[in-house]
């Protein structure tokens, strides 16, 4: 007969046991998963090239909702979308953001296809429904591991200007051409980049421009003569 | 030390595979036009006839105004910016010349 006293070394280390084995198994569900999404993510090495897993785009989606806050989600959109504040947001689009998300939004850029994740098509839904107070946390704090930066340092000014973007970027999915052809015109410039669009408007004119039209590595195009 | 060396090799590494990224494929072209269809456009160069696709997305502009592909007439000046995609020359933009 056992009585209690002896009962509970007994007890005890088989509860030990019964941790040490859910201890194990939980190590080894945890390497598993990490060993699946280690190979998922770096498979092909660090390169950026390979589109984006589904999984690792709803991943990071879901992440981003996580991680703002909910007091900043709720914001509203401080300035009213007048013609005067919806310029002021195309000119500043125009400026910082197009080089990766493009004048239209599209993300159809150089370097907005080269980022990992990819610059995302404003226009759609998964931009679009983010609420306002998302769009301006997101503009002014940047998302970590991508190509998002922080644009704001949470001076008067820098919140306003955001907040105009906020309104550019509802306006993106009705964008016109014109609108679109403005914006070109206030895209950065280099000073080479300037002269080629000088000597394509002669060109267009029916002026023969003085410069030759190499190939130009540097600017990410090439150049062919014309006849 | 050796954490820090190797998350800047990483950042290195990613930054170099997006410059990368980017040289790839941009093509411009000034010439006239040779030949158009509602899909294609053929434009002469120096270097000979060149064929861009052009597609729902490509833009035309003339006299620095929204235009479109009808407005497209053989040997009119033009200039091509284009993109390769797809395995051919995608036409994003042209600018089109003339009065």
């Amino acid at each position: 007969m056992v009585t209690t006293t002896e009962a509970e070394p007994v007890r005890s280390w088989r509860l030990g046991r019964i941790a040490g084995a859910a201890l194990l198994f939980a190590l080894a569900v945890v390497g598993a998963v990490s060993l699946i999404a280690a190979m998922v993510l770096f498979g092909p090495g660090i390169s950026a090239r390979p589109e984006p897993t589904a999984i690792e785009a709803r991943i990071a989606r879901a992440l981003r909702a996580i991680g703002i806050p909910e007091p900043a989600k709720r914001l509203a959109n401080a300035g009213a979308a007048s013609t005067e504040v919806l310029a002021s947001g195309r000119a500043h689009f125009a400026d910082h953001c197009a080089i990766c998300h493009a004048n239209d939004g599209s993300g159809k850029t150089e370097m907005g296809r080269a980022l990992y994740p990819r610059a995302p098509d404003l226009r759609l839904r998964a931009t679009q429904d983010l609420s306002d107070g998302e769009l301006f946390y997101i503009i002014e704090n940047g998302v970590r591991f991508t190509g998002m930066p922080a644009w704001g340092d949470g001076g008067e000014e820098s919140q306003r200007a955001n907040w105009q973007l906020v309104t550019f970027i509802r306006h993106l999915p009705q964008l016109s051409a014109e609108e679109k052809l403005e914006m070109e015109r206030l895209n950065p410039k280099g000073p080479a980049e300037w002269r080629e669009l000088q000597d394509d408007e002669e060109f267009l004119q029916g002026k023969e421009s003085g410069r030759p039209l190499d190939h130009r590595d540097g600017a990410h195009r090439h150049r062919e003569n014309q006849p | 030390m050796t954490r820090w060396r190797a998350a800047f090799m990483s950042l290195v590494f990613g930054f170099t595979a997006v410059l990368a990224q980017a040289h790839q494929g941009g093509h411009d072209v000034r010439g006239v036009v040779a030949a158009v269809t509602a899909d294609e456009l053929t434009v002469k160069t120096s270097r000979g006839e060149e064929r861009f696709a052009l597609t729902p997305d490509t833009e035309f502009v003339k006299n620095g105004k929204p235009a479109a592909a009808r407005d497209l007439k053989p040997t009119q000046r033009v200039v091509v910016h284009s993109r390769k995609q797809n395995g051919r020359m995608e036409a994003i933009k042209v600018q089109l010349g003339g009065p």
